[in-house]
């Protein structure tokens, strides 16, 4: 049974049909948000509530998009709020970073502090531009999905990822030459 | 094929990393990159920057950590469903509503009568009614009076039975009455 039919199935009164859709989308939805929010306790919590939100407003979906690109759109909208709310400003370290022990100590130095200024320099993009680059690098979806999961067009889209790529790489070279 | 300026060969940089080129925009911004040390660069930190932000991955958390999503938010929709009412019925409005009627009750059946008993006065509510039959003596159908005047000789005695409890000043009734009576 696809998305769609499940929502159907869900407004007839199925809730079996919401457990489908959950189980379908509730690790890489939660796994979208992690990558973006850097926490597991708040990825969860993030998570759950888009699905609280979506169990209540699905009899109102009108289908105009997909249920993922509605679902995502929920979710982008809860950690906007969430990242404005944390006043974000530099993206925590993964408790799971572990160093790689093929690489030489310098090399791990070299590489732990790239990493670190390449959070640090994600942080302080632009809010679309940030998403945008996330959910295109990460995510892997095309313009045209983004667009509809954070509102704009496929091309606004799109050079709000070229922004993005300019200013890490200027961000990441001035750290560099002020390092 | 005109050749390439630097902004756009840095355009195609981004676009041949994000999403790929077709053959001649490749060999063109080749071409361009072989010859121009700036875009060369460009292209090297930008490759690796885009690189470094894909490998920027958190791990999956776990089984254990799914297992606990999964529990809490089947809890969670649970308790959505139980407030959303079964059959439709807004409990929470019901709820809401009965909470009113107690409180409504409570003020103008329980509070206002509590607050008229205060207001009675205790001496008065000391005095039950076989006391005010003595006190006042038979009536029309008695053979017997219930008081004589053996028991009561003045009518000051009577006054001090009746409103004793009240520092001698009887409140309300006439004391008069039963002191005729007395002397009759």
């Amino acid at each position: 049974m696809n998305d769609e039919d499940l929502v159907k199935e869900f407004r007839k009164g199925n809730r079996n049909a919401f457990t489908e859709l959950v189980n379908r989308y509730s690790r890489p939805l939660t796994m979208t948000i992690l990558r973006i929010v850097r926490d597991a306790e708040d990825a969860k919590d993030i998570s759950q509530a888009v699905f609280l939100k979506a169990f209540e407003g699905l009899s109102g979906f009108m289908m105009a998009s997909s249920f993922k690109t509605w679902l995502y759109r929920i979710a982008m909208n809860s950690v906007k709020d969430h990242l404005r709310k944390r006043k974000w400003t530099v993206m925590g370290p993964f408790p799971e970073d572990r160093p790689d022990p093929a690489k030489s100590p310098i090399e791990r130095m070299e590489a732990a502090s790239d990493l670190k200024q390449l959070r640090a320099a994600v942080a302080r993009l632009p809010e679309k531009q940030r998403l945008t680059l996330q959910l295109r690098i990460y995510e892997e979806m095309d313009y045209r999905e983004i667009a509809r999961v954070l509102g704009g067009t496929a091309g606004a889209a799109r050079a709000n990822f070229f922004q993005a790529t300019k200013t890490l790489r200027e961000h990441l070279g001035r750290d560099h030459e002020s390092a | 094929m005109k050749a390439l300026d630097c902004h756009r060969a840095e355009e195609l940089i981004i676009v041949g990393l994000d999403e790929g080129l077709d053959e001649g925009r490749a060999t063109l911004l080749q071409e361009h990159i072989d010859r121009c040390p700036s875009c060369r660069l460009y292209s090297e930190e930008m490759r690796r920057v885009l690189g470094l932000v894909a490998s920027d991955l958190p791990a999956d958390p776990g089984e254990g950590y799914w297992t606990r999503y999964q529990v809490s938010l089947e809890a969670k929709l649970l308790e959505k469903e139980v407030a959303r009412g079964w059959w439709g019925i807004p409990w929470k409005a019901l709820g809401a509503a009965a909470t009113a009627a107690v409180v409504l009750l409570a003020v103008y059946g329980g509070i206002f009568h509590v607050g008229k008993q205060q207001n009675v006065d205790v001496n008065t509510q000391l005095i039950v009614l076989n006391d005010l039959s003595q006190v006042l003596g038979p009536g029309d159908d008695e053979e017997t009076p219930s008081l004589s005047l053996r028991d009561w000789t003045t009518s000051a005695m009577i006054s001090q039975q009746v409103a004793g409890y009240a520092n001698g000043t009887p409140s309300w009734f006439e004391v008069e009455e039963e002191s005729d009576y007395l002397l009759l």
